[in-house]
């Protein structure tokens, strides 16, 4: 368990440096920020001044050493727009992205749940017990960043339930989660349903059923079988999730990280995007880390034989 | 970090008997149905109605508010307007864009280069503490150490120091004789010494201007309350909450949901289905802004003159507006300046549209059939209302009179980047440019011949605007003006297009008149039949 965790651990590591320099590189490969801070008008001279007094004027290689250096040490420098420790910016947003991110997360696995269970746990069934997944089909044809707009359309304009944008009462939660569920509900319910099916059809199954059971108490047990591919699955999702909630927090001005990287990267606040995008690759790998370690949970064959689950 | 392990599934659910299965799942159905708009009519009104009755507004932001150091950020659309609110200026541009009082009652020049304040007795800040001659010259130190670094700075380039003549009275001294101080003193907001000694500005706020900060997140939302001890009038609506909807479907649906009430710097393209909605009122001005096509005078195809006004000639300047910008604004005649600013030229017209003259002139200069002009345009993405659908239209009328066009979109970054850092900036690149004090010299300062801004390296213009600027006169400094602007038509250095439609939009039976110059400031606020 320990070699395990140690093996993996350094590939994140690995995998947070190696992302983080590929941003570094293409973020000050874009230009000088002090050209952006500097008002309109502003001589050559002060914006040389600004440059110089940013630290944007050394060589690429002293700027990335120094950024890593200080990376390590736990240290952001300040925001340029904010005028404050990055981090502190990020920390104040992160809050909100994670509440959305989970809510939205929380809710698709619990509806795959619901759905895989409906539509898997009998063979054939006609319609009747098909119609969820022909929602879920609809929703995965449909882009999300038009689900979400057609989400505002309707319960926003046309219908006035649910706020649109900010993040200002309870319900303002509603149709941004929506969005992002959206996105990760159908392939976490196909996984799981056709797993479940796939479950069913083994002789265990059948042998329980012979036994006596109850078709419930078969089911459960095809159920526990069919979650490993859904946490993989899940925690496939979860990566492309961070990915969306910036294009979603954009569309419903939800004030996390994923809006916060759009306006730092139309700023040019170097040091806020990193600081961010730190965040999100942070997460990003931190819940593949966690899916690794809940194989462990899930199937005791990872955790024995002390090797990669893949 | 949130992925919740999946619940096992409940028996329920999985229950062999589909019909107890489908009554339960018709009725959770049901009432989850039921409850939705239920919980959403228990909402406390937050509509126009309710916040009328309520003095409240809810305007959204373009963009975050990302300091709120008013000596620390340049942007008027979005942190100015919110901590104009908040602090109190000298002087303050009013809605009909003439100077008007703020902390100071009265001004006069002394002296060609010495300005003498009279500040209102009553000012002060939110704890109490005088407005005085002390935080007058306090702040002004403020903003000329070097060492501060703040972003207003180069917004004063011949302020030189502050001198307090008595409590109430202050002079401000300037290096050279400066027409355009007042406009400037107008970005200049008040902080408290004491209190910035103990606090982080950038963070915090504590102004002597109507209303005090109740709520704010970098980035975030930011509430306001009105003061009940304001010094000044008090403002008619009574709490503003600023939502920051960066985008414009954003803005839009907000508005069309009632979640906003005031939103300045929509898009044209837009303008249909906002007209369309019977509970908003739209605005439609010029802004301070002018859109054109720079053109580099210094290198290329464009340093000939004859093909400068060839391009001016070769497109319909108002098929554009008339189609893209749906009406908004009219044609540029032939000006860099927007009427707005004090040294504006009357009585110039602009290049009509002529593409046979543009031909004729190409050919005049060498280009035709076998060798025809080819140009690079460049764009920002995303950056200017409707830049892109301008700039395609652009090339198409262009490629009509003969020129192939290339268009490059980049990031508005880059874009910066190569047009000031590397000096790269193509033979063609849309712009649109604004000087906050609204002055000509500020703006025309972009166009001679030693600014990086310019591209263009014309001796009679530069002189002209040099001229201008160190002379006292109205009357002589206008002609000056006027001899520049009639220079930049001839010489034509851009393509000249047209100001940057300005659309508001409010809910209906909120007062407020839109202003070219981008401040959205709720103290001019107030609801129909609302007290105050």
């Amino acid at each position: 368990m320990i070699r395990f965790l140690t093996r993996r651990l350094s590939l994140t590591l690995l995998a947070v440096w190696g992302a983080l320099s590929a941003v570094f590189l293409v973020l000050h490969s874009s230009g000088d920020p002090a050209v952006m801070m500097a008002p309109i008008g502003a001589p050559p001279e002060k914006v040389a001044q600004l440059s110089h007094a940013l630290g944007y004027d050394r060589p690429l290689a002293e700027q990335y050493f120094s950024f890593f250096g200080d990376a390590l040490r736990g240290h952001f420098p300040d925001s340029l727009t904010f005028q404050q420790p990055a981090i502190e910016v990020v920390l104040q947003r992160l809050g909100a992205t994670v509440l959305l991110a989970g809510v939205a997360l929380a809710a698709a696995a619990l509806l795959a749940l619901a759905v895989g269970l409906w539509t898997g746990s009998r063979e054939g069934g006609g319609a009747r017990r098909e119609w969820p997944m022909w929602v879920v089909f609809l929703a995965q044809s449909v882009p999300g960043f038009y689900i979400g707009v057609l989400l505002v359309w309707i319960f926003g304009v046309r219908l006035h339930w649910l706020p649109t944008s900010g993040a200002t009462t309870a319900t303002s939660i509603v149709l941004p989660a929506a969005t992002l569920a959206c996105g990760v509900l159908p392939p976490l319910a196909r996984v799981f349903r056709n797993n479940l099916r796939g479950e069913l059809a083994r002789p265990y199954s059948r042998t329980g059923t012979a036994l006596g059971m109850s078709r419930a108490r078969v089911v459960r047990h095809a159920a526990y079988g069919s979650l490993l591919p859904t946490v993989t699955v899940l925690g496939l999702e979860a990566g492309a999730l961070l990915g969306g909630t910036v294009i979603v927090e954009s569309v419903f001005s939800w004030p996390g990280v994923g809006q916060l990287a759009v306006t730092a990267l139309q700023n040019q606040d170097y040091p806020l995007v990193l600081a961010d995008l730190t965040f999100l690759i942070l997460a990003f790998v931190l819940v593949n880390l966690i899916v690794d370690l809940l194989y462990g949970v899930l199937d005791p064959r990872v955790r024995h034989e002390g090797r990669g689950p893949r | 970090m949130n992925a919740p392990a999946p619940t096992p599934p409940t028996p329920g659910l999985s229950a062999p008997h589909p019909w107890r299965l489908t009554r339960r799942g018709a009725l959770g159905l049901g009432a989850g149905l039921a409850l939705t708009p239920a919980l959403a009519g228990c909402l406390p009104g937050d509509t126009p109605r309710g916040r009328a009755d309520a003095s409240r507004v809810t305007i959204g932001l373009s963009a975050a508010v990302t300091t709120l150091d008013p000596m620390n950020t340049t942007s008027v659309g979005t942190d100015l307007s919110v901590l104009s609110s908040v602090y109190s200026s000298l002087v303050t541009r009013r809605p009909d864009l003439a100077i008007g009082p703020d902390a100071a009652t009265s001004w006069r020049r002394v002296e060609p280069t010495r300005w003498r304040f009279t500040l209102h007795r009553k000012a002060a800040f939110a704890d109490g503490s005088p407005l005085d001659a002390d935080v007058v010259v306090w702040n002004v130190e403020r903003l000329l150490n070097a060492a501060n670094a703040l972003r207003m700075t180069s917004n004063f380039p011949s302020l030189k120091a502050a001198r307090k003549v008595d409590q109430h009275t202050v002079d401000l001294l300037t290096t050279t004789p400066d027409a355009d101080l007042l406009g400037a003193l107008s970005f200049l907001y008040l902080l408290s010494p004491r209190w910035a000694a103990r606090h982080r500005p950038a963070t915090q706020a504590m102004g002597s201007g109507p209303y005090e900060i109740t709520d704010y997140s970098p980035g975030g939302t930011v509430e306001l309350r009105a003061r009940d001890d304001y010094w000044g009038r008090k403002p008619a609506i009574r709490r503003v909450t600023y939502r920051i909807t960066p985008s414009e479907p954003a803005r839009v649906s907000g508005l069309l949901s009632g979640e906003l009430d005031a939103v300045a710097g929509l898009d044209p393209q837009d303008l249909d289905r906002l007209r369309a909605d019977r509970a908003l009122r739209i605005q439609r001005l010029d802004t301070t802004r002018m859109a054109f096509i720079k053109l580099n005078t210094l290198k290329g195809p464009m340093r000939d003159v004859r093909v400068r006004r060839a391009v001016n000639y070769a497109v319909d300047k108002r098929a554009i507006t008339a189609s893209l910008l749906k009406n908004t604004v009219r044609p540029s005649p032939g000006q860099l300046l927007t009427d707005y600013y004090s040294g504006y030229t009357d009585g110039l017209s602009g290049y009509p549209h002529d593409p046979d003259r543009a031909r004729a002139l190409l050919r005049e200069a060498g280009y035709g059939k076998g060798h025809p002009l080819k140009v690079t345009l460049r764009v920002p993405s995303g950056q200017y209302v409707a830049g892109e659908l301008v700039v395609q239209a652009v090339a198409q009328q262009l490629s009509e009179a003969g020129v192939s066009v290339r268009i490059d979109s980049v990031p508005f970054t880059v874009y910066m980047q190569k047009y000031l850092q590397e000096k790269a900036m193509p033979d063609m690149q849309y712009i649109t440019q604004a000087w906050p004090t609204l002055a000509a010299g500020g703006l025309y300062g972009l166009f001679v011949s030693d600014s990086p801004y310019a591209y263009w390296d014309d001796q009679e213009f530069t002189a002209a605007v040099a001229e201008a600027r160190r002379t006292e006169g109205r009357t002589a400094r206008d002609a000056l003006y006027a001899r520049a602007a009639r220079r930049a038509r001839d010489q034509a250095p851009v393509l000249f297009l047209f100001p940057q439609p300005g659309v508001y939009a409010t809910a209906e039976g909120l007062n407020w008149r839109a202003r070219p110059d981008d401040w959205v400031r709720p103290a001019d606020m107030s609801w129909k039949g609302a007290a105050g």
